[in-house]
């Protein structure tokens, strides 16, 4: 009973700040979604769901959460496989592996505004770097906006995350790497398994662990994902690259609708929270069964 | 339970030390022999943060009583900032704001204190004209003090001009079209629009509607009282798309911001650039001087029926609602508005000062000239995101940003900016 008191009275501190920094402004989100406050007046009145009925009717939200969804999937299939067959190469021991290592893990101690002027230098239509090597080896008169056409502009922009990502997954993939058991790996070998059956059957299901930190970051990074968009086309050209977070900001700091702006955030919580929630769920369930 | 008691009695002690800590410095800055801290928040960073410095170090010489702290950040910082403060209940005592449509908003939510009395007891309203007393004006009352006002014109490479064979700046829209094609004959893309922040595109829609449908159509489509499908809109954007199908336009405007297309203008890539006095802060970066490598000249005449209007923003000053210090505030504000800080805060900016009184000797042969012009103009309008509320306008900049990719579209993106401005405005 005494350590029971006990426990609670190290962790009250701890939690009072995160009831004051977290929990305090996520209700307050909430309730403001219920509100039309436009951010500056005094004067508000409670609503009820009218913000929440005109989030989803809104061609702009639909747009963002279409835009979204787009990068979760790329977010999924690039980097994170990517990250994956980097690693399995370079815990190989290829000759340079720290070298290596280090060059795709630079991107990560970057912050998003630093990604965002590399590559927004890097698109430039007359002096990037893009169009210099496509000029150089094709079409001499190419001086295409990848930035502003709306056609690449959220591509663009999510080459450009996943070149900072893959890192990330590279990183947590080798760590899962270094714990997966040598002896299984043998005991495949002597029964006479191949390269890709190893790799599948026995090297895989060991990441499973690392699987879940790299999905579950990787999900909640292509959600949340605001710095990046904002530095490099504040989710133009004429909202081709907007997604919910540049939505988000645009209705409530720029558009004087802090209401339907704290609608769009707590509908980007509930979605990240469902996601994340169903992934966790189902990989408990399975190391549960085993 | 010994052991519990101690943990609580930790607790407690700690929660008191920080609250005498608190409180105890609240108290302090009370005391009575310190001079009044007047706080001042304000988006005039970078190159405009000089003249700041200047202005404020003058009025605190003035005024021992008093001491005034400004604090810069720039312009995306300081509008989510200035909200929070707002909302916070917690706000500067003064701050800057953009005149129009976004001062009026928050006037409308009683965040502002009028300032009737600066103008009135002060003498402030001899200071300034009318027309920018009528800026300062919202619902019946004064609540903005303006430091700059700019304007907005067509700024020209003047070696250019001479190479295409374009004797005199054009009058009409049709001489204006002869100079474009003369432009874009000797190979050089007549204008240079840098529209990526998409707000320089807007100046492409305010001229030519206030010169083919005049300034009170304009207004009325700005409160809402006209539709963005009507004849004079498409007239407007019909007028623009016939510059951009005939190839006048630098490729790509949206992937370039104002100072990149005024460096086009300046290196000679490109003729021209419709767009703020506020270009002249890059003289320096491009390195050209006002008068002798470009000039200016005021977007040509369409219809002779229809009165000359200017187009162009104030930048200023109000004092928040919830003040700590409104006295204080108040009189740095009658300071700012004296001839010497108006000197030391747009010298160099490229802005008219306000105030009447500063002397010609600060301006250079351009700002000589849009004074002259300002003063006889017979009609000031507010660029477009400061003449519609702001909801309205952010569905207004897009259809900009659009039209200038797809001019062929244009009615369907009016009509789709008219159920968005409708949206809009069913929401303020």
């Amino acid at each position: 009973m005494i350590q029971k008191n006990t426990a609670w009275q190290f962790l009250l501190v701890p939690l009072l700040v995160y009831g004051v920094v977290i929990v305090y402004p996520f209700v307050q989100t909430l309730y403001l979604s219920l509100t039309n406050w436009d951010g500056v007046s005094q004067a508000y009145d409670f609503i009820g769901l009218r913000n929440y009925r005109g989030v989803f009717t809104d061609p702009n939200f639909r747009g963002a959460i279409y835009h979204n969804i787009i990068w979760v999937m790329i977010f999924l299939l690039v980097p994170t496989v990517l990250g994956l067959i980097l690693a399995v190469l370079l815990d190989r021991g290829v000759p340079g592996a720290v070298f290596f290592k280090s060059v795709i893990y630079l991107p990560m101690i970057f912050s998003y505004v630093i990604i965002g002027m590399i590559w927004n230098f890097i698109y430039e239509p007359r002096i990037g770097i893009l169009n210099m090597v496509i000029r150089l080896f094709g079409n001499p008169e190419w001086n295409y906006a990848w930035l502003a056409q709306k056609e690449t502009a959220l591509l663009a922009i999510i080459f450009a995350a996943s070149w900072q990502h893959t890192g990330l997954c590279m990183i947590l993939y080798l760590a899962g790497l270094s714990g997966v058991r040598q002896d299984l790996i043998e005991a495949a070998r002597i029964d006479g398994a191949g390269g890709r059956q190893i790799f599948f059957r026995v090297v895989l299901p060991q990441l499973k662990n690392s699987t879940v930190v790299v999905v579950s970051l990787t999900i909640i990074n292509s959600l949340k994902n605001f710095d990046l968009v904002y530095i490099t086309t504040k989710g133009g050209p004429y909202r081709s690259s907007e997604v919910l977070t540049t939505l988000m900001y645009r209705e409530s700091f720029w558009n004087y609708r802090m209401g339907y702006g704290s609608a769009v955030a707590s509908v980007l919580f509930i979605i990240v929270f469902i996601v994340v929630y169903f992934y966790f769920r189902s990989v408990m369930r399975e190391d549960h069964r085993e | 339970m010994k052991q519990k008691h101690r943990m609580l009695l930790i607790t407690a002690v700690l929660l008191l030390v920080t609250a005498f800590a608190v409180f105890g410095a609240a108290e302090g800055d009370q005391k009575a022999d310190q001079p009044e801290k007047v706080t001042f928040f304000h988006y005039f960073s970078g190159t405009l943060s000089g003249g700041m410095d200047d202005l404020v170090d003058t009025f605190n010489e003035n005024n021992p009583d008093y001491l005034l702290t400004h604090t810069p950040v720039d312009h995306e910082a300081f509008k989510t900032s200035i909200l929070v403060m707002l909302s916070g209940g917690n706000p500067p005592d003064l701050f800057s704001y953009w005149a129009g449509a976004r001062v009026q908003f928050i006037v409308d939510a009683d965040r502002l204190e009028p300032i009737d009395d600066v103008y009135e007891e002060y003498g402030v309203s001899e200071l300034f004209s009318e027309s920018v007393q009528n800026a300062a004006s919202y619902n019946g009352h004064k609540y903005f003090l303006p430091l700059t006002q700019h304007f907005v014109a067509f700024f020209y490479n003047k070696e250019v001009f001479d190479k295409a064979g374009i004797a005199a700046p054009p009058e009409t829209w049709g001489e204006f079209l002869t100079a474009c094609e003369k432009i874009k004959n000797i190979g050089v893309a007549p204008i240079a629009l840098g529209s990526r922040e998409r707000w320089p595109a807007q100046f492409w829609f305010d001229y030519p509607l206030l010169r083919t449908a005049g300034p009170e159509y304009r207004a009325e489509l700005m409160a809402g009282e006209a539709s963005y499908t009507d004849p004079e809109v498409a007239e407007a954007f019909g007028m623009w798309k016939e510059l951009i199908d005939k190839g006048y336009f630098y490729p790509n405007p949206n992937a370039y911001d104002y100072a990149e297309a005024t460096v086009l203008v300046g290196t000679g890539e490109a003729g021209m650039t419709l767009m703020g006095s506020w270009l002249m802060q890059l003289d320096d970066q491009i390195g050209w001087e006002p008068g002798e490598d470009y000039d200016f000249f005021t977007f040509p005449a369409v219809d002779s029926g229809v009165a000359d209007a200017a187009v162009g923003p104030f930048d200023g000053v109000v004092v928040a609602k919830d003040a700590r210090n409104k006295e204080a505030a108040k009189k740095a504000l009658v300071a700012m508005a004296q001839t010497e800080p108006m000197i030391a805060f747009n010298t160099g900016t490229g802005a008219l000062a306000p105030n009447i009184n500063v002397p010609d000797s600060m301006y250079n042969v351009l700002q000589m000239k849009i004074k002259e012009y300002c003063a006889v103009v017979p009609n000031w309008a507010f660029n477009y995101d400061l003449a519609t509320p702001p909801p309205v306008a952010d569905v207004g900049l897009d259809a900009f940003a659009e039209f200038v990719d797809n001019p062929a579209d244009y009615m369907r993106i009016l009509a789709e900016t008219e159920s968005g401005a409708r949206a809009a405005w069913s929401n303020l």
